[in-house]
């Protein structure tokens, strides 16, 4: 690429999302406009903003690289994503979620969560949980972002961290979810445009579907020793039932994604920004082809770039990335699409980043300043578009992800991007799944679900999952060992059981409390 | 089937194209549908 091409279309870029926040800013009157856009965003944005939100630069070039690695199997993460994350989470999630938020008068996920309990302390607990937990994941969005910078521009990796961290607060601090949300839909309609020229070109350079397929499944002896001795069988098969492979990608990646979309919170406030459910359903219809040109592009290409390298180079892509997953969609792609799309690819990565990283961002400084610092001091509660703690939390949310961005190791894209997703789902979904659809569930069911889920999941990364357990070296150095049980349990996600186990105690505890009042049900579902 | 391995594999693809056409085909039947004015 040449890099004085590059920095003119980064900064036409940078130019219209600049114009875009801008009027978000100027449209943004009321807190209702800061926190949920009026409730009035069309489904054309919502759709595009909730897909720019979901799709980050580490599901494009972290799954992505671990699909050239593993294979077709993680389609079934796509069918997922597609049927959970929008049909199930749009029409019946969402529906309801609007509804209950509206009648409820609450602004962010906490606060309806607490609303519908009639508790302060599930607020307070679910908004420390975001705000506590978060800012991981938004600081493997943000080392995605500055990594594709440093390598663009050859620019420092710490000017690059910095320059991302800064541009985005700044349109968050002052635009709210306007501004996001606008800049999203564009992002989207950028990443769209790349992604449905990516799969086009991949599967014409492997000679079209089935020729590709067929190419990918005579090449099953070429599979590395390691990997076939965890289970992988060849690119376009499954791993062998029960192998520690197969368990990775079962459990961790297509559960743990797949089901933990419908419990993020920067993902389920969107259903708040609508004016009425039919917005909700006209979102599936854009959301289906978005999220599908997506995933479904990067769960295709990234097998299929293996054909291309082997009959270009004769090597598979794990070979030509040197071992780092990370690579091979950079790679592959620098290495046989044109010279145009280089640059339309660099701002759909950069759209990634830039939507992913907003949106959490707006999540953690709502989390901060409604949800926590407003149920402490009610009297700094206003109305007005932007309060001081809100403020203040993207601050906090923009430092921590910066200082994380420091700590957190190598490699790491992908598996915090499962972790944060299977945290949410199991400490959130029970209890957000029972307030919009169960009348029995209580304040004290929700609460003992979200410890017990967010309690077993901890305990199963930091005790039990030998990804996690390994580099934390907290049962190493209680007990002397990895991990405290043998394998399969060693690979089998946490959200196996945390999800589980928070559903049990959020029902039998709801059950042994005393049912919330008939005229404040009336209120939330009728 | 498809070129692929396995037949899991193959329903996966499968499944990912049929769910994108599911979901254009549910937003056309209620792009029009009125339940909830009044909210």
């Amino acid at each position: 690429m040449n890099l004085a091409v590059l920095t003119v279309v980064v900064l036409g870029y940078m130019g219209i999302l600049t114009i875009l926040a801008y009027i978000g800013y100027r449209q943004t009157i009321t807190a209702d406009d800061y926190l949920v856009a009026g409730r009035s965003a069309s489904p054309w944005v919502m759709a595009l903003s909730y897909g720019a939100t979901f799709i980050s630069t580490s599901a494009i070039i972290g799954f992505g690289g671990v699909a050239g690695l593993y294979g077709f199997s993680l389609l079934w993460l796509a069918f997922l994503n597609i049927v959970l994350g929008v049909w199930i989470a749009f029409a019946f999630l969402g529906t309801r979620i609007r509804r209950m938020s509206l009648q409820l008068d609450v602004s962010t996920f906490p606060s309806l969560l607490g609303a519908r309990y009639q508790s302060r302390a599930v607020t307070i607990a679910s908004g420390l949980a975001v705000f506590l937990f978060m800012p991981a994941y938004t600081s493997i969005v943000l080392i995605g972002g500055a990594r594709f910078l440093q390598e663009a521009f050859r620019l420092d990796y710490n000017v690059a961290l910095m320059i991302l961290a800064v541009i985005v607060g700044l349109y968050v601090f002052t635009g709210g979810l306007k501004a996001v949300m606008y800049t999203d839909a564009f992002s989207a309609a950028v990443m769209f445009c790349g992604m449905l020229a990516l799969l086009v070109g991949t599967y014409r350079a492997v000679g079209g579907v089935v020729a590709g397929h067929q190419a990918l499944s005579n090449m099953r002896n070429l599979v590395p020793e390691t990997l076939a001795a965890a289970g992988h069988q060849g690119w376009t098969a499954m791993p062998a039932f029960g192998s520690p492979l197969w368990w990775t990608i079962v459990s961790t990646i297509i559960l743990g994604v797949g089901v933990g979309v419908l419990a993020q919170p920067q993902l389920t406030m969107r259903f708040m920004t609508v004016k009425n459910n039919k917005s909700l359903y006209r979102a599936v219809l854009i959301g289906s082809i978005f999220i599908f040109f997506m995933v479904g592009t990067v769960y295709m290409v990234g097998p299929l770039s293996n054909v291309y390298f082997y009959h270009t180079r004769g090597v598979i892509a794990a070979d030509v990335a040197q071992g780092n997953v990370d690579l091979i969609i950079p790679a592959f792609i620098s290495s046989f699409m044109p010279e145009w799309f280089l640059y339309l690819f660099a701002l759909t990565l950069l759209s990634a980043a830039i939507s992913t990283l907003s949106s959490l961002l707006h999540v953690q400084g709502s989390a901060f300043g409604y949800d926590v610092w407003e149920q402490f001091f009610p009297s700094t509660r206003g109305r007005e578009r932007n309060s001081l703690p809100n403020q203040l939390g993207v601050i906090v949310g923009v430092i921590l992800a910066v200082i994380l961005a420091y700590v957190l190791p190598a490699n790491i894209i992908a598996r915090a991007t499962a972790f944060w997703y299977g945290i949410c789902a199991a400490g959130f979904l029970p209890a957000l799944a029972g307030a919009l659809f169960w009348r029995r569930g209580t304040k004290q069911g929700a609460m003992a679900s979200i410890i017990t889920g967010f309690a077993v999941s901890i305990f199963g990364f930091v005790f039990l999952h030998l990804a996690e357990a390994q580099p934390f070296g907290i049962c190493q150095a209680l007990f002397g060992r990895d991990t405290l049980l043998a394998f399969p349990w060693t690979h089998v996600d946490p959200l196996l059981y945390a999800l589980p186990a928070a559903l049990v105690v959020y029902v039998l505890v709801s059950l042994l409390t005393k049912p919330p009042a008939e005229e404040h049900l009336k209120k939330c579902f009728d | 089937m498809l070129g692929m391995q396995d037949l899991t594999t193959a329903l996966a693809w499968l499944l990912t194209v049929c769910s994108m056409v599911f979901g254009i085909i549910f937003g056309l039947i209620y792009w029009n549908r009125e339940e909830d004015e009044h909210i």
